[in-house]
């Protein structure tokens, strides 16, 4: 029995197990999922939660069948469409930010953790005064005068230290799919 | 070629992490249309941007604490609470409840009133409404149920078995085949003016189906392909499962195996037109058949009896369904067709100039009709719209240079 169709069972069942299981495997995805709609993490992260919430006391799962990934997906996009009635809680991105993951974009947990590991794995690569900089600002939340002032700097060196490693790490994370590219034709 | 300024950078940064202001906003937003050679440059510094914040996010949560917090918020058996949790970002809702009741006590405190005031001969205009989530099943029996909006309504066949769950916005329906082929009769789904709703197939297969549309399907797809049929407008995402997968409309028939597509085939529209977004589609128009790939639209005139296949931005196309209304450089007249559809109102053009005023913008579905009007009125300085309930009538501004 595949995992989708156990934890399914587990539900059924009124097994709590079921949801948690259910909650390792799309909890972190989906908060990333919302943080497409709604700006502040702690907010997509209420909004997850509260479908996780709904969909137990609901007991949703009863004629949903195998396609838990795309109901929870959706749930949470419904649900991000009617936060977004606040004006504070809306992200000003770009207004292609607003569509959906064509499902093979919904992924699950061990997928998602995947897909970032390249990227963690690069920027780890970086000269340690680099990666200092550039993990404050992005990892941290930190101002660009936050960092400048503990580290003794001017803010114009934070800024530039911060461009540099943005090509440095778009430059190796596109080589790399080319190089990838470039090898799977060579072996066709 | 120079490279991109440090500051640029940052700014794009701070873009894409929802935190900048409208005044740098602007200044990113001219620099990238002066430097239209580093386009291809940004695309990918945004790309990987929003890969890097995406790490950093996922590694800021922590799953024990959320875990611990739906636990305590959930009871042991499914379905035991019966009231939904107050959370944090409807905290606003939660305020009311101590408000209300301050403000019984205060009207006690307050001396009785001598004379109630006149009721105003002149009300305010009530805002045209937007179209909300609303639809009507009909199966194959003739049954019809209307699709509310609470959560869990079960939806069943003449033998009583449930077929479907209808929550909030989505119908989905079961994949599981228990009973054996016993009628081909297909299901429809009607959503009216200023509804919308989305359906997701037993074969997964999901479907945003905009206003004013008729989508007929059935319970299970028991042949070698799977057909419905559409009039109006639906958003496709095709689920891949070996079999083709067939769109009627009036004049066309779209056939594809696993992808998404839009497909907007109005009778009061002039020509149906199909845009492929992801994946391969061939769309049947007469005796011809027309292939498409990702990007192109396909416009067939039944009239003129003319196919045109041209590329587009497919978002200008599918963006409805996620609750935008996008139009670049489109007639006023083609963007009350849409509109009219939405906010169920009539408009009314005073001439023909009026109705060739082309507009280009981004607007959310639940903005009141009057604040969109406003919007598009203050864009211009040649057209002029007045509400009365249920129509608009679109002038020409007097005294334009």
């Amino acid at each position: 029995m595949n995992e989708a169709a156990y934890i399914l069972n587990l539900l059924k069942q009124g097994e709590k197990k079921g949801l948690q299981l259910l909650f390792k495997k799309y909890y972190r995805p989906l908060v990333l999922y919302a943080l497409k709609f709604v700006r502040r993490q702690d907010i997509a992260e209420d909004i997850v939660q509260e479908v996780f919430i709904k969909f137990w006391e609901k007991k949703s799962f009863i004629a949903v069948d195998q396609h838990l990934r795309s109901y929870l997906y959706q749930a949470v996009h419904n649900h991000c469409l009617n936060s977004l009635e606040k004006n504070e809680n809306r992200r000003i991105t770009s207004i292609s930010d607003y569509g959906e993951w064509a499902e093979e974009e919904r992924l699950d947990d061990s997928e998602w953790n995947q897909k970032l590991e390249e990227i963690y794995r690069e920027i780890r690569k970086l000269p340690p005064r680099t990666q200092e900089i550039f993990l404050a600002v992005l990892f941290k939340n930190k101002k660009y005068k936050e960092v400048a002032e503990e580290l003794h700097i001017s803010v114009n060196t934070v800024k530039t230290t911060i461009a540099r490693a943005m090509i440095t790490l778009k430059n190796n994370l596109n080589k790399k799919t080319y190089l990838f590219l470039l090898f799977i034709t060579k072996n066709l | 070629m120079e490279k991109i300024p440090s500051h640029i950078i940052c700014l794009l940064l701070s873009s894409l992490k929802g935190q900048l202001n409208n005044a740098d906003q602007k200044q990113l937003q001219n620099w990238l249309e002066a430097h239209p050679e580093h386009h291809k440059e940004i695309k990918q510094l945004e790309n990987t941007l929003q890969k890097v914040i995406q790490v950093a996010h996922f590694k800021q949560i922590q799953p024990e604490k959320a875990w611990k917090n739906i636990d305590t918020h959930t009871s042991k058996r499914p379905g035991w609470k019966k009231k939904p949790i107050l959370t944090r970002y409807s905290i606003a809702a939660g305020l009311l409840i101590p408000l209300l009741i301050g403000g019984i006590l205060l009207s006690r405190l307050l001396p009785k009133e001598k004379n109630t005031p006149a009721l105003s001969l002149v009300t305010k205009p009530e805002p045209v409404k937007p179209g909300s989530t609303k639809a009507v099943l009909e199966l194959s029996s003739g049954e019809k149920i209307v699709l509310e909006e609470s959560a869990n309504q079960k939806i069943r066949n003449t033998k009583g078995e449930i077929i479907g769950v209808n929550t909030t916005n989505t119908i989905a329906f079961n994949s599981s085949a228990n009973s054996c082929k016993i009628t081909e009769k297909p299901n429809h789904i009607y959503v009216p003016i200023g509804g919308e709703y989305n359906v997701i197939l037993s074969d997964g297969t999901q479907i945003w189906v905009n206003s004013d549309s008729r989508l007929s399907f059935p319970d299970h797809f028991y042949g070698a392909e799977r057909v419905v049929e559409l009039s109006g407008e639906a958003y496709f995402q095709v689920k891949h499962d070996g079999k083709p997968f067939i769109v009627k409309t009036k004049h066309s028939a779209i056939r594809v195996l696993g992808t998404a597509f839009n497909v907007c085939c109005y009778k009061d529209e002039a020509s149906e037109q199909i845009t492929l977004v992801k994946g391969a589609v061939k769309v049947k128009v007469g005796k011809k058949n027309y292939p498409l790939r990702p990007g192109e639209q396909l416009r067939s005139n039944p009239d003129s009896n003319t196919v045109e296949i041209r590329k587009v931005n497919t978002e200008l196309y599918t963006s409805w369904k996620d609750n935008l209304f996008r139009f670049q450089d489109m007639p006023i007249e083609d963007i009350a067709l849409k509109l009219k559809r939405w906010y169920d109102v009539n408009f009314i053009f005073q001439n023909e100039e009026s109705k060739k005023y082309r507009f280009t913008g981004a607007v959310e579905k639940n903005t009141s009709l009057n604040e969109l009007l406003r919007l598009i009125e203050s864009t211009s300085t040649n057209i002029k719209f007045e509400i009365k309930e249920k129509e608009i009538t679109v002038t020409k501004k007097q005294g334009v240079r």
